[in-house]
């Protein structure tokens, strides 16, 4: 049997420790905060919402949709407000459909059907191109890239050389082709961004 | 029953728990979610959600052979960065009559970039099931654990505890010191109460209802240690009188644990409840307790899975009360999306006591919206 006092006790400690908290949260204020960058949202994305479900894709919601339900996962799935704003940065910035990025300005023209097949270019423009088109796309969010990155998906140093190179190009054109599952965006890549990716991967081990 | 003095120390320390995380937390950071068009001017509504349509039949045991189907539309509310309303509804086809049921109805306050205050009826952080795991499109086998009982999880044993939530008032604080992800939970509900009370030996339900059968409140709490992606362990405990008169004692812990890598994963959770029963002799305790394992494998779009579930003989006061029973699930799913799947399911139900065993296939398609 509780006492009065006991459940007086229990009620004082709620209001005393929200207090307390609240004292804290308002010095932590002053601290300022990190934004979110694309790789580490893609991380924090494969990661936190990959314990419980699979990761959904990206292109499911708009940008303000996302906002409320990374929330909704926030209060759920025990993400810190710094790793919202890191799965929101990933979110947002995958979440274009394909043939709406095709139409935004400075979109590339030239459309992924018309893939290249066959062995792959050795170009050091080209390998340098890909190196670049794979930092501003956050692959090594989910991927190990020269024995850096995360482990969401395969590692990519020799994945020309395992699946072939036009494996690799076909993934990035559709990255649902071969798994309906897959949590990869598709980024819309033109044709010559492909080709570009493929080189800087294939240079990683140097042969197909 | 347990003393005044342990559910004191155990508020105390969920308490400081809670405040120590918060005064710690290198990422205890304040910034508005997104910035320019990103951000909730005012309230913006998200319809989000599951649906099931599915089918049944026994092949050993009772005659069972019916199709059924639920949806559980979950409403969200969000004003501006850090205040967000959500609720969950179930609408449910059973025996001819459509169930209804109000999952959750519940406010997060987001007071600091690590820290949650959540009031109003919340799934409690009691186990990692209830909590995160039981929609239908996130359960990977047709039916729940069986020590759980909910979402069409016929089982030879009483439930231990029916997936919960309360109303209630609950704080979740995180840390991240390096790899690992610490998260405290804390809350203080309306509690258990009798379903029949004239029983002598009361089956107990979280009636989730604005009145309570009593003065006591519910605490509990849950600490979550992780390293995402690949591993997870959760303590949880509860406590509180169960009864009008504030005499009779419940007391709950658990232990969860996940681990995953690849395509492989593997969960379990062991539950044990401590009631105390009024008998003319005094206040004898009844001990039930269980556990299920789970290990997935994925291949492609398809996924196996099995189930082990297990709940042990209650005992009172060190007397056998009632038997326990097994049951053993073999299921098979293929995703045909990342939420959407069809899974198949076997059920080996065996009750270690006189009743029939129920055998049965099940199939559902699962839809995460």
């Amino acid at each position: 049997m509780r006492s009065f006092m006991h459940r007086l006790m229990i009620l004082a400690m709620t209001v005393a420790g929200t207090a307390l908290l609240a004292a804290f949260g308002s010095e932590a204020q002053a601290q300022g905060a990190n934004g979110g960058s694309v790789a580490d949202g893609a991380r924090v994305y494969g990661a936190m919402c990959g314990r419980c479900h699979n990761p959904r894709s990206p292109l499911e919601r708009t940008d303000r949709a996302w906002v409320t339900i990374a929330n909704h996962m926030r209060a759920r799935g025990n993400l810190t407000g710094k790793e919202v704003r890191q799965v929101l940065a990933f979110l947002q910035a995958t979440n274009t459909d394909p043939s709406e990025r095709a139409a935004l300005p400075g979109a590339s023209a030239a459309a992924p059907t018309s893939l290249r097949t066959g062995p792959v270019a050795t170009d050091p423009e080209l390998v340098a191109r890909g190196k670049t088109l794979s930092e501003q796309k956050a692959c090594v969010g989910c991927h190990v890239i020269a024995n850096t990155g995360g482990q969401i998906g395969p590692g990519l140093n020799a994945i020309v050389s395992k699946k072939g190179a036009d494996f690799v190009r076909r993934k990035l054109a559709d990255p649902t082709f071969n798994s309906s599952t897959s949590m990869m965006p598709n980024f819309g890549l033109a044709a010559d961004e492909i080709e570009a990716i493929v080189a800087y991967l294939n240079s990683l081990r140097g042969g197909n | 029953m347990v003393t005044v003095d342990s559910k004191r120390v155990f508020a105390i320390a969920i308490g400081m728990g809670l405040a120590l995380a918060t005064s710690t937390s290198a990422a205890a950071q304040d910034e508005p979610i997104p910035a320019g068009d990103r951000v909730i001017p005012t309230t913006q509504v998200v319809l989000s959600g599951y649906g099931t349509v599915g089918y049944g039949i026994t092949t050993q045991g009772a005659n069972e052979n019916a199709f059924n189907a639920a949806i559980n539309p979950i409403f969200l509310f969000q004003f501006q960065d850090r205040i967000l309303f959500e609720a969950e509804f179930e609408f449910e086809l059973e025996g001819g009559v459509t169930e209804t049921g109000l999952e959750y109805a519940q406010l997060d306050v987001m007071v600091l970039d690590n820290l949650t205050l959540v009031g109003g009826k919340f799934l409690l952080p009691f186990g990692v099931f209830g909590e995160r795991l039981h929609p239908t499109w996130i359960n990977k086998f047709p039916t729940a654990p069986p020590m759980y009982g909910h979402h069409v999880a016929a089982f030879g044993a009483e439930p231990l505890l029916p997936i919960l939530s309360d109303l209630g008032f609950m704080a979740r604080a995180m840390l991240r010191p390096g790899p690992v992800h610490l998260t405290l939970n804390g809350y203080v509900t309306q509690g258990a109460a009798p379903e029949d009370p004239a029983a002598g030996v009361a089956e107990l339900v979280f009636p989730g209802s604005s009145g309570d059968n009593n003065t006591d409140k519910l605490l509990g709490g849950r600490l979550d240690l992780a390293v995402p992606p690949h591993f997870e362990v959760n303590f949880s405990y509860m406590n509180s009188d169960y009864d009008v008169d504030n005499v009779l004692d419940l007391t709950g812990w658990n232990v969860a644990a996940e681990f995953r890598a690849a395509n492989f994963e593997v969960r379990g959770e062991y539950l044990q409840t401590r009631q105390e029963i009024e008998v003319p002799s005094g206040f004898p305790t009844l001990r039930r307790h269980g556990f299920y394992a789970q290990a997935a494998y994925r291949f492609g779009a398809w996924e196996s899975v099995f189930r082990w579930t297990q709940v042990f003989d209650s005992e009172l006061d060190g007397v056998t009360q009632n038997r326990g029973a097994w049951q053993a699930g073999f299921g098979l799913d293929y995703w045909f999306s990342p939420s959407i799947a069809f899974m198949g399911g076997y059920e080996v139900n065996n009750e270690l006591g006189p009743e029939l065993d129920n055998d049965r296939f099940i199939f559902h398609i699962a839809y995460g919206f």
